[in-house]
């Protein structure tokens, strides 16, 4: 059975496929090709035109590498073997093959569909380069190697998912990155076996946790090249993955999700200053409805007396105890979070603010919730939007109902054992190897200096950072 | 994870106290009940209610043998649950406060919920009337309590008289405390006078000029205003009087005093007190461009206060009572055997104090 004859087996479902056929020198030349998947212009320019070109007289016998030399397209190779031919064709690649050669020509005609390169949107800052990457592998590549023109960037290729056979990188600065580190990453990647499609990155960085159960991301996520090279040149390693606009950093530590950008384009004392305001908020957003239920359910004394009487006044309206007052307005703040993301966008702002403001005055006039309740939780959602990061803002918001639930039941007390079990919980996680908290488990100098605050460009005489590494599990189990 | 879980199903919820269902005590007063009653104690309460407009604090009143044993019949009479964590300030009635009230202070102590800052203050006639009364600002009388007393602790003639400061003075031995003498005259609530405690008994009182006095020998202190009269027999060079008296205002005033024991014998005290104000009003027009006018006018208050110092010391000795706290300081420079109380009573009806007064306007010119 010839090779054509078998790849029409293959595609006979497939309305797509395409089979034209050129008689030349008293051979048929047959040219297969996914219509639509191939560029229409390429496949034209690149191997029709040139065959029907062809000088005839000037070849005894056409052969494949014959044609290989007259075809001006920028790959192309020889192949025989159906299950290349199947995927390349489906990559967007050509087939030109000759009647009766045992082998034929493989010719790269993919269209490649993408959108132009566009503004951060998710992580948009108002400093640093604003572009970000985009769906396109080698786009996003490029954009990475406009930044660090290095001979010691080396980006090595994987190919992941059975089915979606998607083209995986590993982004790393030689003598940078950490070896086992690298290698752990590759055999972890290697295991994964059971894949059907990598679609997007954040998948692959779930795969490649160092612990499934924590509720906290130990993979950063980020769409700027520029924070890419500044993880890279922190001995980090990127991983990209071909379709997805996002870039994967790992290892990192908790403090890297509440970075921004601008914290180091801007001068230093800005730029410190907004960190402590962005730990500050997390910590408020965290803690701040918990401490106002356990205030208000059981330690009436800490109340400021000039609180005192308002507080008695917004609550008396109220007919629910304040751990499901709490709870109940901490549920709606979450619905409106969630459906002003997946509402159309010329909806969603409108939707987002005003709908907030006439539920929550609604809410109070009708005697739901209380006012004063109303405002803290509006503070703490408020602060929770300073991590640009919204894996871990989410992860933020998720371990306040918890907190609530000890607030409401334990008091004080149950807020501080809520916390001990977070910290517990953060220290003994890892990412790669490295301590999810360090530089605050062990201080040294070998910590990052930009880790929790921030150093002074100047004041730094080599541009460092090293992790100390726990030993890394070595075997990997979902 | 799990073992929290399972914690919290077990243990269950703590007691709550929703502040909506809290009856929440601002003040407590207490009084003697009439002589032919059972009981001996008349407890009246202050508490945030939450009423249909607006909260508000209620007064309520019951009869026992014990403050806190009143709780029972209390509870009858109101619908909410009322707590002691917010008190504020705790009134007596004169009569009781001269019978002895360290047995009603001993139970704050005691619990738990209630801090040792507390306003102790002692009330005309009844504490009862006193947290009954209305005031001019209409707002809510153990607020107002609280404020008026924090206020003259800051910058008045009060000295501190929270729980802690009155335990401190009455367990230690050469030391008695002083608390604030509340008066109720019509729609108007204020501080009168100082009352003198002996031990945890009201034996007299000091009034508002030598109660400024008293406390300027408590270390450090700052007070608002003080008038001063001067005598002019020394000043009539510097200025035509056209009044005989000359009095001068300071303000902003800052005291501080040093206490050394010279003579362990008899025993004498030298008390150096600094005073710095400014010079905001003078009751005759006088030349204040020449500065050695400024200096005779400084050395004349210095000589009048230094009059009154001693006057007051007089009154203490002869009342036997201590608010200054000499007998301690006596005790950390000396050391005694058994120093008691009873002891050091006796001693300061014999002891011997000097003054050493020194005035300064720091300003005399535009003050604020």
């Amino acid at each position: 059975m010839s090779i054509l004859n078998r790849l029409h087996d293959v595609f006979a479902e497939n309305c797509q496929w395409t089979c034209r056929f050129f008689s030349i020198h008293g051979s048929t030349v047959h040219v297969m090709f996914l219509n639509n998947v191939a560029d229409d212009e390429l496949l034209s320019e690149g191997i029709l035109r040139p065959l029907q070109k062809l000088d005839v007289h000037a070849v005894e016998q056409l052969t494949p590498d014959l044609l290989l030399g007259q075809l001006p397209l920028k790959k192309g190779e020889l192949s025989h073997d159906l299950d290349q031919i199947c995927h390349k064709l489906m990559l967007g690649w050509s087939y030109v093959w000759i009647q009766d050669c045992s082998e034929g020509l493989l010719m790269c005609t993919a269209a490649h569909h993408e959108r132009t390169l566009s503004k951060a949107e998710i992580e948009s800052d108002e400093y640093g380069p604003q572009v970000a990457f985009v769906e396109e592998l080698s786009t996003n590549l490029a954009l990475l190697y406009k930044l660090l023109p290095d001979s010691k960037l080396c980006v090595s290729s994987l190919e992941m998912g059975n089915v979606s056979k998607t083209v995986v990188n590993i982004v790393y600065l030689k003598e940078y990155a950490n070896e086992d580190q690298v290698a752990l990453l590759r055999s972890r990647i290697s295991s994964l076996q059971h894949i059907n499609g990598m679609l997007d990155s954040l998948k692959l960085a779930q795969l490649l946790d160092d612990n499934v159960a924590t509720l906290f991301p130990t993979m950063l996520h980020t769409e700027r090249p520029d924070r890419v090279c500044q993880g890279l040149l922190a001995n980090k390693i990127a991983l990209f993955v071909d379709g997805s606009p996002f870039a994967v950093l790992c290892p990192v530590t908790i403090y890297e999700f509440f970075h921004a950008g601008s914290d180091m384009y801007q001068r230093w004392i800005v730029g410190v200053l907004l960190r402590l305001l962005r730990m500050s908020a997390i910590i408020a957003s965290v803690f701040v409805t918990s401490i106002y239920v356990a205030a208000i359910t059981f330690h009436y004394q800490v109340i400021p007396p000039e609180l005192l009487k308002t507080l008695i006044e917004s609550h008396s309206k109220v007919p629910f105890p304040p751990i499901l007052e709490a709870l109940m307005l901490e549920v709606m703040i979450e619905l409106l979070r969630e459906s002003s993301i997946r509402m159309p966008s010329k909806v969603g702002q409108t939707m987002g603010v005003v709908g907030g403001i006439v539920i929550g005055q609604a809410a109070v006039e009708a005697g739901f919730v209380s006012n004063i309740l109303l405002m803290i939780v509006a503070l703490g959602t408020l602060s929770s939007f300073v991590v640009s990061n919204f894996a871990m803002g989410n992860s933020l918001q998720i371990i306040r109902f918890p907190l609530i639930v000890l607030a409401g039941t334990w008091g004080g007390i149950g807020i501080v054992v809520g916390a001990s079990f977070i910290i517990i919980h953060l220290a003994r996680q890892t990412s790669l190897g490295v301590p999810y908290l360090q530089p605050m488990n062990m201080l040294d100098s070998k910590t990052d200096e930009h880790s929790v605050l921030r150093m002074i460009w100047k004041l730094m005489k080599r541009e460092k950072s090293s992790y100390r590494i726990r030993k890394p599990k070595e075997d990997f189990a979902e | 994870m799990y073992t929290l879980l399972i914690l919290m199903v077990v243990t269950g919820c703590a007691e709550s106290k929703i502040i909506d269902k809290l009856g929440i005590l601002v003040a407590v007063g207490y009084d003697l009940t009439e002589e032919d009653s059972n009981d001996r104690i008349r407890t009246t309460v202050l508490s945030y209610k939450p009423g249909a407009t607006s909260t508000s604090t209620v007064p309520t009143s019951a009869s026992n043998n014990t403050s806190k044993g009143v709780r029972e019949k209390l509870s009858l009479r109101t619908s909410t649950k009322e707590v002691i964590g917010q008190l504020r300030v705790a009134a007596y009635g004169e009569p009781l406060a001269r019978e002895g009230i360290i047995t009603l202070t001993d139970t704050f102590q005691r619990d738990s919920e209630i801090g040792t800052s507390v306003y102790l203050v002692v009330a005309k006639d009844s504490a009862e009337q006193l947290l009954n009364a209305k005031n001019k600002q209409q707002a809510g009388t153990g607020d107002y309590l609280y404020e008026l007393v924090k206020k003259n602790i800051e910058s008045g003639i009060v000295p501190s008289p929270t729980l802690h400061n009155f335990l401190n003075a009455y367990y230690r031995a050469g030391k008695d405390p002083v608390l604030p003498y509340i008066e109720v005259r019509g729609d108007e609530i204020l501080i009168s006078k100082l009352a003198l405690m002996k031990d945890d008994r009201m034996i007299g009182s000091l009034n508002l000029s030598e109660s400024f006095l008293v406390k300027a020998m408590m270390g450090s202190n700052h007070f608002l205003t003080h008038e001063i009269e001067l005598n002019t027999d020394r000043l009539r060079k510097y200025y035509e009087p056209t009044f005989d008296k000359l009095y001068v205002t300071l303000s902003h005033i800052v005291t501080k005093s040093r206490i050394k024991l010279i003579n362990k014998d008899t025993p004498e005290f030298h008390i150096q007190i600094q005073m710095k104000g400014e010079m905001e009003e003078i009751s005759d027009l006088v030349n204040l461009e020449k500065a050695e006018v400024i200096h005779a006018l400084q050395r004349e208050a210095a000589e009048t206060l230094k009059s009154e110092f001693e006057d007051v010391m007089k009154k203490l000795q002869t009342k036997q009572v201590d608010p200054v706290g000499f007998g301690s300081h006596y005790r950390s420079s000396v050391r005694v055997k058994d120093f008691t109380a009873k002891k050091w009573r006796e001693m300061l009806k014999e002891a011997k104090f000097e003054f050493d007064v020194k005035v300064t306007f720091v300003n005399v010119g535009i003050t604020s």
